[in-house]
């Protein structure tokens, strides 16, 4: 099972127990503009480099925008305002919040 | 003054030695220069080309103990994955000969949530720390808040805050420097093994030290609005290119003008004042105008990293290599390998200096490679000679001349070279480890012009020092290259018959003649050899090398005589022919030193050297073949 499965949006609402909210997990490229979300995994291809940015699970993230040609997009988190290419993004995956 | 540490007895006024630990951005050079006064030495770590800057504490009191800040690499985390982390862990190690007193961490105040996890790690080494939060101003501006007495009892170490351009907290800082004997060492405590533990030990330090996340900059979200929209971030992004260019090119053009003026008019006045002869000439020729002919890009140094500097100090940079990373991805760079790029087109020198900023060492080396095939101005002056000798001015489309339209080919074709020598290297050549593209978009701040100037000196000097050694060197050598063996002429020869008897007899002539067979493909005789030979010094020594050997003269490349004598000598397809070899060829000393001095070795000077040269000699020869 990889990370790069997820093409779109997964619900796992059928594993929730029923008096929580179904979760949304989806890949960090796939954020929406001023989307928050939590990095919930990180595939370890990522370098160590970004999980010292803080890129790592816990933290929690804004989508801000994209670049005028799409990539790279910038992501608000721990104070910072980080640019990450679609390619890497994708390697981290999200729970939308 | 610094004794040896390992014989200090304890308690004298020795010299003390802190470093500065702290990501990049968080402040830590700007405390620097306040601390040391800006009197920084720099240098390289002995065995890396990690720069290695370091000053003696600015005393008030001359009673006060003698300590050196030592300013590490900016550094996210001691991973060691970059050239630069490892330097700071060898350091902090103990592992570089140098004795270490105390550890100050800089962490940007507004970006606690970010820097602080580094802090973990430093204190993991076990050294006395002290923990120096820079910005507190721009913290409270922004609504933020952090509690320091909490912080130091939570960390168990000194905290203090600064505004370093304003030296808010300094004098608590000097204070704490005084004694680091007296620093409390933070309590043992187990090592944390990943980044998620690290911060989510800085989150919880921080929520006990009733941390308040400042809220966004305005002005930063004012600006990103506009610099960064879909429509107007772009359009702002090509005029911000061409007043780039615009301000290197035009603006430094009186300037160095002057220079030339200067130097033309010191070696005049210095050969009047020798007594003719072999000394003379050396000083004139050989010295005053070889080193000139190089100074003369001084001021267009000056003016381009003014430029940078500022831009990237203001925050604009980071900016500019977020908009144009995606092109720049179609060839396997970067954004930030850009502003290298286009700094190049002044000269490679400045560019390849520029790449330092670039994190990924891959994308670091490629820049660095590719750099000399953008068109230098330096190339300027030999490709409007050859241009103004052997293309018409014949309008083409409304004010583009044929003549414009060939600059702009010969402009085209290194652009396009680059790139492709980009892909090309960055797909296969060129191994080594590739780091994920991240930029930092920090908020837009006034950058300190003090601070500016202090790096643009450093640059100089750099250059200077180059101009008075290497390039010396060379100058000298190529004078006495042309000017022997000494000729016997007969009584009453004019001088510039004499002249062109040496050159013609010359070391220089013989070496141009046993070049031929190389060259005699691409149309080149022995004088355009000799000509190359000299361009190595400066690609624009072409043309004084040509004016003195096609009949003496005026050097001046706009002169009517030169090109006149340019073309009566030189068959057009020999010019297009070499125009292609100028395009390609690396002939130029400055640049191959500076690719020595970045990339730690010779192998890929050399590489550059032999592949630009084998690509300007298959263009030469296919131009030569084409167009005779």
């Amino acid at each position: 099972m990889s990370l790069l499965d997820s093409g779109s949006f997964v619900s796992t609402a059928e594993h929730a127990p029923a008096d929580r909210a179904p979760r949304l997990i989806c890949g960090l490229h796939e954020l929406g503009r001023r989307q928050s979300a939590k990095i919930v995994d990180v595939d370890p291809a990522v370098s160590p480099r970004l999980a010292a940015l803080g890129f790592c699970k816990g933290t929690i993230l804004r989508l801000d925008r994209r670049a005028p040609l799409g990539d790279p997009r910038i992501f608000e988190l721990r104070g910072t305002r980080l640019a990450l290419r679609k390619s890497d993004a994708r390697l981290i995956r999200v729970e939308l919040i | 003054m610094v004794t040896t540490a390992e014989h200090r007895p304890a308690g004298t006024k020795s010299s003390r030695r802190f470093a500065l630990v702290g990501s990049p951005n968080s402040g830590k050079t700007t405390l620097f220069n306040a601390l040391t006064g800006l009197r920084a030495k720099t240098g390289n770590y002995p065995g890396v080309t990690v720069e290695r800057h370091s000053g003696a504490l600015r005393l008030e009191d001359p009673r006060q103990r003698p300590a050196e800040i030592v300013d590490l690499p900016g550094t996210y985390s001691l991973d060691a994955i970059s050239e630069d982390e490892a330097v700071t862990v060898r350091m902090l190690r103990g592992q570089l000969d140098e004795e270490l007193d105390a550890v100050l961490v800089v962490v940007d105040a507004t970006t606690l949530e970010r820097s602080l996890p580094l802090l973990a790690e430093v204190l993991t080494i076990g050294r006395p720390t002290a923990l120096v939060l820079t910005m507190i101003d721009e913290l409270r501006a922004r609504g933020g808040t952090i509690d320091v007495f909490e912080l130091r009892r939570c960390l168990g170490i000194p905290v203090v805050g600064i505004v370093g351009n304003k030296g808010v907290g300094l004098d608590d800082l000097k204070l704490l420097l005084a004694e680091p004997e007296g620093w409390p060492l933070a309590p043992a405590r187990e090592a944390h093994a990943t980044a998620d533990e690290r911060f989510a030990w800085a989150d919880d330090v921080l929520a006990r030290a009733s941390r308040e996340v400042p809220g966004d900059s305005r002005i930063t979200r004012r600006l990103d609005a506009l610099l960064l929209h879909p429509v107007l971030g772009p359009i702002v992004f090509l005029a911000f290119i061409t007043v780039f260019f615009q301000t290197v090119f035009s603006g430094a053009a009186p300037l160095m003008d002057a220079i030339d003026g200067l130097v033309g008019s010191t070696a005049d006045r210095v050969a009047t004042l020798l007594p003719a002869g072999l000394f003379s000439d050396l000083v004139c020729d050989g010295i005053i105008r070889g080193v000139g002919a190089v100074l003369v890009f001084l001021p267009q140094i000056v003016l381009l990293f003014a430029v940078i500097l500022f831009l990237e100090a203001s925050g604009y940079m980071a900016r500019a290599a977020f908009v144009v990373d995606r092109l720049m991805g179609f060839v396997g760079l970067e954004g930030r390998c850009f502003i290298a790029l286009l700094s190049s087109y002044a000269c490679a020198v400045p560019g390849i200096l520029a790449t330092r900023s670039i994190p990924s060492p891959r994308h670091r080396l490629v820049t660095i490679l590719v750099a000399p095939l953008t068109t230098c101005s330096a190339r300027m002056p030999v490709y409007a000679l050859l241009i103004a000798a052997f293309v018409e001015p014949t309008p083409v489309i409304g004010p583009l001349t044929a003549q414009g339209l060939a600059l702009l080919a010969l402009y085209f074709l290194g652009a396009f070279s680059t790139l492709l020598a980009a892909a090309l290297l960055g797909r296969g050549l060129v191994r080594g480890r590739s780091l994920p593209f991240y930029q930092e978009l920090p908020p837009y701040r006034w950058p300190s012009l003090r601070a500016i100037g202090q790096q643009i000196w450093q640059r100089v000097r750099i250059f200077l020092k180059r101009a008075g050694t290497v390039i010396l060197a060379a100058s000298i050598l190529l004078w006495a290259l042309l000017s022997f063996p000494r000729q016997d002429v007969p009584a009453g020869t004019t001088e510039e018959a004499r002249q062109q008897i040496v050159l013609e007899n010359s070391y220089a002539a013989s070496i141009g003649k046993a070049m031929e067979p190389v060259f005699a493909p691409l149309g080149f005789d022995w004088r355009i050899n000799v000509g190359l030979l000299g361009s190595f010094a400066a690609r624009e020594v072409m043309v004084s090398t040509l004016a003195q050997i096609y009949g003496r003269g005026d050097t001046d490349e706009t002169d009517e005589g030169l090109v006149g004598r340019v073309r009566e000598a030189m068959e057009p397809a020999t010019a297009f022919a070499l125009l292609v070899w100028f395009v390609y060829a690396l002939q130029c000393i400055s640049t191959i030193a500076v690719m020595r001095r970045e990339t730690g070795s010779w192998r890929w000077p050399l590489f550059a050297l032999v592949s630009m040269g084998v690509f300007g000699w298959v263009g030469g020869f296919v131009t030569y073949q084409l167009a005779s």
